[in-house]
């Protein structure tokens, strides 16, 4: 009894301690360490080592034109900036790769995961091993083993070689004399080769995620969750009043989309001649000759019926429920800042806000409402507004769709008040960096020079070292 | 008769092929004073694009990356010129304990050209879709106001000893010329020129930015119908610098 009561008490205080991190704040990963050596190799060393492997698929002049071109491309994706090393992601990942492939140390030296700062719920094998893992793959999947699965489709990818053979598929494609002529019948040809590629990477990445530890039924859970990744989430909701409305800010209701508005627009749109276009091709099989990817439907029902009888008992997290979830909670705080530095400035928004309701105290999250409203109010005043925030229309979620129709009913002025009553709303705010220069950047725009040039100098007693601190001086004229 | 009427349309092609270039240089109102101080400058990861379509896709890569290195060199040489020290930083060359590129630096650049191009449009609000085109229509005048960045780089300032970073890039687009036969036949002395010579376009980009301000301050594009070659660049370079240091 004792040792259960220790136990439960054990995992209270981990719990407690595993949302406590995100809790109070959120540090952006910063690069540590010294740079990995495949960071450092220059193309022409990788394209001169892959040479002297001979391979029988391509020619020399074809292994030529395949490795220049992909050990340069692979060089400038290294480099820029957009994948991570040393930090706590990547070393998640590289040890799902362990697991899958314990018994061949092998093969496991010749693969590396690094895990790109890119937001599509994607993965992809590059030839010479490296299996890049999106961060909007991590924040999506809900296991370790659903992520086992993915990286074990993308590890049969090298072992097969199929970017040698697409390669050398599409040359052919493009020199046959009878495709020549039919831009499209070429597409067809190459897009056919992918998808069988696919589907044998499908059946060899199960092979290997068998051998594993991991529990079977999240192979084709995993594809399911690829199908689900471009579908709208209907189960959010933002309480826009709640979030935003302050003594000085309220919000009437003809900035709600509510019932009323949608019926508006119900009839809006019947007033107009609308032509329905459709989008889907008739049948499945159109559907998927326009795709790299074969049918997903076809493809989960396969990895089913090859499970089935696979009845060992096996874990969704080798590493542990535990840290799965934190390793997740880093990619959504992640994936905010990625938005954020690309100037997607209300998805980030819409995504802090969301998250704001896990955890209501994060500075790091408020910092990033406050500094996207800012630069939403930006671009508006330079009328560029649509490039950082669409139209209402455009969404399906319906929470999204309710805070970009609030955010489009605001003029600027209402907008750099939004901004400023929320940073000036929150308690503590004083203490938050990332409020106190926003609050003068917004009084500037309002021309109200003198207040904000004395939350220029809070800044600079409150925060001395801060990364503004050099903009706050330029501010104050030193 | 037909002789005046050759030198004539010889002379009007000739001028169209020089007059077919492309100069847009904007810049914030810099004061001669301020802009001669400018006496440190850094200057991060230069591109160099050569896309040869006649040509396989591996001897652009290797040719780009030869003339990356040598547009380094380059603009080192027409700084010094410009009496401006010039840090070039290139990912290439980085050591293993250089972490700042990967955590400021690669982000700086993408920041000042994505916001570059997205602040682009200040006069038509429906243009903000088509932005792209946006580097390849001269404007009338100088833009109303300096694009603006995220100042959380300003502390870069501090680190650097300056507070102007730079960015700067080469796009050179070479293919065949068609109807050359047709020069050929009915304009031989201009036609026979040109039938070894293919069709280039060469841009080249130099954007500064001011961290401390996060203001870039400065934006150059150029289109020559020529090629790339070190002369040329080397050219353009002195002049940008020149152009910079000499302010309002």
């Amino acid at each position: 009894m004792l040792r259960v009561l220790i136990l439960s008490s054990a995992f209270v205080l981990v719990s407690f301690n595993l949302f406590g991190q995100f809790e109070s704040n959120y540090e952006p990963i910063l690069y540590t360490g010294t740079i990995p050596d495949h960071f450092l190799h220059s193309a022409k060393e990788k394209i001169t080592s892959h040479l002297e492997q001979k391979d029988d698929i391509l020619s020399k002049k074809e292994g030529e034109e395949f490795y220049t071109s992909t050990n340069f491309e692979l060089s400038k994706i290294l480099l820029s900036g957009e994948i991570y090393f040393n930090d706590k992601l990547t070393k998640y990942v590289n040890s799902i790769i362990d697991n899958l492939l314990k018994e061949q140390p092998e093969l496991r030296k010749q693969i590396t995961g690094c895990v790109t700062k890119f937001t599509a719920v994607n993965a992809a094998a590059w030839g010479e091993g490296t299996l890049f893992i999106n961060l909007g793959l991590i924040a999506r999947v809900e296991n370790e083993a659903q992520l086992a699965y993915i990286l074990s489709h993308e590890i049969a990818h090298y072992i097969k070689k199929h970017n040698l053979e697409q390669f050398k598929n599409d040359k052919e494609v493009e020199k046959s004399i009878f495709n020549k002529a039919n831009e499209m019948e070429q597409l067809f040809a190459k897009l056919s080769f992918s998808r069988e590629n696919e589907y044998e990477a499908d059946k060899y990445g199960l092979e290997i995620y068998l051998e594993s530890n991991y529990d079977p039924k999240e192979a084709a859970n995993a594809l399911r969750l690829l199908k689900k990744s471009d579908e709208p989430d209907q189960t959010h909701q933002l309480d826009l009043r709640k979030i935003f409305e302050t003594k000085t800010f309220t919000i009437e209701d003809a900035m709600l989309y509510t019932e009323k508005t949608i019926e508006k627009e119900k009839k809006d749109q019947e007033d107009f001649l609308v032509i329905e276009v459709k989008v889907k091709p008739e049948n499945i099989d159109e559907a998927e000759k326009l795709s790299t990817h074969p049918n997903i439907d076809k493809r989960i029902e396969a990895i089913e019926f090859a499970t089935k009888k696979v009845g060992k008992s096996k874990t969704k997290n080798i590493q542990g429920a535990q840290l799965f979830k934190e390793i997740q909670k880093t990619a959504t705080f992640e994936i905010i800042e990625k938005q954020f530095n690309i100037g997607a400035y209300s998805r980030c928004l819409y995504n802090a806000l969301l998250l704001l309701e896990v955890f209501p105290k994060n500075k790091y999250l408020v910092g990033v409402v406050s500094r996207s409203l800012y630069w939403i109010a930006y671009y508006q005043s330079i009328n560029s507004l649509r490039l950082v925030m669409p139209n209402h229309y455009r969404s399906d979620d319906p929470a999204y769709k309710s805070l970009l129709y609030f955010l489009n009913k605001l003029d600027n002025k209402q907008m750099l008040q939004l901004c400023y009553s929320y940073s000036k709303s929150k308690p503590n705010g004083k203490e938050n960096e990332a409020l106190v220069i926003t609050i003068p950047r917004v009084l500037d725009m309002l021309n109200e020079n003198e207040k904000a040039k004395k939350y220029y100098k809070l800044y600079q007693t409150n925060f001395p070292e801060g990364n503004y601190i050099e903009f706050a001086k330029y501010k104050l004229g030193e | 008769m037909n002789k005046i009427l050759y030198y004539i349309l010889f002379t009007i092609l000739l001028l169209n092929q020089s007059c077919s270039g492309l100069l847009l240089i904007e810049r914030v109102a810099l004061e001669k004073s301020e802009a001669r101080k400018i006496t440190r400058m850094v200057s991060i990861e230069p591109d160099f694009d050569q896309i040869d379509i006649r040509k396989q896709p591996e001897v652009r890569y290797l040719k780009s990356d030869r003339k990356e290195k040598n547009l380094s060199r380059i603009l080192i040489k027409n700084a010094k010129r410009s009496k401006i020290e010039l840090t070039v930083i290139d990912a290439n060359d980085l050591t293993p304990t250089e972490l700042d590129y990967f955590n400021h630096l690669a982000s700086l650049k993408m920041e000042v050209l994505q916001k570059s191009l997205h602040q682009n449009t200040p006069i038509d609000p429906n243009a903000g879709g088509a932005f792209n085109k946006n580097w390849l229509t001269p404007k009338k005048s100088y833009f109303n106001y300096p694009p603006i960045i995220s100042p959380e780089y300003s502390k870069l300032a501090q680190k650097y000893k300056t507070p102007y970073f730079s960015f700067q890039g080469v796009y050179s687009f070479i293919k065949p010329v068609k109807g050359k036969l047709f020069m050929c036949c009915f304009f031989p002395p201009i036609g026979l020129a040109s039938f070894f010579k293919p069709d280039i376009t060469t841009y080249f980009y130099h954007v500064i930015v001011n961290v401390k301000s996060s203001q870039v301050v400065y934006r150059e594009l150029r289109r020559i119908n020529d090629s790339a070659k070190p002369d040329h660049i080397s050219g353009i370079i002195y002049d940008s610098f020149k152009i910079f240091k000499s302010g309002k």
